[in-house]
């Protein structure tokens, strides 16, 4: 196992947490909390029924948007160059 | 301080609920940062292994190096490369993290694969794309999941222009693989293909060469034996009559010749002299009328014993 995988366990504690606290919160059942993007959905969704704007949210969400565009562009620069060496492949594979 | 109903809207429940929000979110860039990381990192020890791999000399060594350089850099415990040869599938190398591969191998060797539906094996090289299979479910459990008592494992295809050739199947004890595992596999799969065409390209260029070789040497002395029988006059009828041929070769032919004498494909011969393919093939055919030669290695054969004997340069 990788040290990136090792790495994953103690952060996934921490947000199994985080979400039993929020279930609390929402006066949901554990069990039903258990979804980070929709446990999100609910917050949000009840921030914005009570009329609150938090601008540590929106910074939030803006550094999320920023990490899944910066990886985005990464992995589309590797999946070119995997279409160009399949590319190449055809062009020189022996008839 | 109770906060279970938010919609009484005091201002710690709101700040409660904001802060629950602001950490969820943090956790969850944290979460997907980590998983991104993941992806690269695992592409690139694939990547990183296919290297390698490309280095080796190629020969029967060549598919343990790979399965064993592929489960050392990666996250499986076992990793199974199997050819094809015909309808069936054989395995031909085993790495295993915990385990006797030898043993594993030669079971594994005793009882090859028909394939067949309702083999995913069988999918995999029809379609010639990687699947994620569960070994828990009645078709997954046959094939090598059946010997392997694999519980999730991934199968993706070795293609070589433009057929699958054979397969990589890789599992990690009783974890269950999911998307990542399927692209590193499908990765591995891809580059190790480079690999074998390659390697495979490379020892037929060298039997051709070895070929070429031993047929210019044997004309060559042939020509020397005709010589010592019928006296400097059969010889040299044969020479002149192909000295003949190749003179009248134009320059571009002449050129192309020695290209082909060399082992050059069509292709190869046009990247080199930055012609279209269809006009090698051209004045290939006119080359061969020329020397009426039987063949292009019959041609070969002849431009390299005239180049023995100095009628060709």
């Amino acid at each position: 196992m990788s040290a990136l995988a090792v790495e994953q366990r103690p952060l996934q504690e921490r947000t199994d947490a985080a979400l039993a606290r929020a279930a609390a919160l929402l006066a949901e059942p554990s069990s039903s909390c258990t979804d980070l993007p929709g446990v999100v959905r609910l917050l949000q969704g009840r921030l914005s029924e009570l009329g609150v704007e938090s601008e540590r949210v929106r910074e939030q969400l803006a550094a999320r948007d920023r990490l899944h565009e910066r990886y985005a562009l990464r992995f589309r620069a590797l999946a070119d160059v995997h279409g160009a060496v399949d590319r190449l492949r055809e062009l020189t594979a022996p008839q | 301080m109770s906060v279970a109903s938010p919609d009484a809207g005091s201002s710690s429940d709101r700040d409660a609920l904001e802060r629950s929000l602001v950490e969820l979110l943090a956790l969850e860039r944290e979460l997907t940062e980590l998983a991104l990381m993941r992806r690269a990192d695992a592409l690139e020890r694939v990547a990183d292994t296919v290297r390698r791999l490309g280095e080796l000399p190629g020969g029967e060594e060549l598919p343990a190096r790979a399965a064993a350089e592929f489960g050392q850099s990666s996250e499986f415990g076992r990793v199974v490369i199997s050819e094809l040869d015909g309808s069936e599938l054989r395995a031909v190398a085993v790495w295993e993290r915990d385990g006797d591969e030898g043993q594993l191998l030669e079971r594994l060797r005793s009882e090859p694969l028909l394939l067949e539906y309702p083999l995913h094996e069988h999918e995999v090289a029809r379609a010639r794309t990687p699947r994620i299979i569960d070994g828990r479910t009645e078709r997954g459990a046959h094939g090598w999941a059946r010997q392997l008592h694999s519980r999730s494992y991934v199968i993706a295809p070795l293609v070589a222009d433009p057929e699958a050739i054979g397969l990589v199947h890789a599992d990690d004890g009783d974890r269950e693989l999911d998307e990542l595992d399927r692209e590193v596999v499908d990765t591995f799969a891809n580059g190790l293909s480079g690999v074998l065409e390659r390697a495979v390209l490379r020892h037929t260029l060298e039997l051709h060469s070895a070929e070429l070789s031993a047929a210019a040497q044997w004309m060559t002395g042939a020509v020397r034996r005709l010589d010592d029988i019928a006296g400097e006059s059969a010889s040299e009828a044969l020479v002149a009559a192909e000295a003949r041929a190749l003179q009248s070769l134009t320059p571009r032919e002449a050129e192309i010749l020695r290209l082909l004498a060399r082992g050059h494909t069509n292709r190869q011969i046009a990247q080199q002299l930055v012609v279209r393919e269809g006009t090698v093939k051209y004045h290939v055919k006119n080359v061969l009328r020329k020397l009426g030669a039987a063949g292009r290695a019959d041609a070969a054969s002849r431009y390299l014993r005239a180049t023995a004997t100095g009628v060709a340069r």
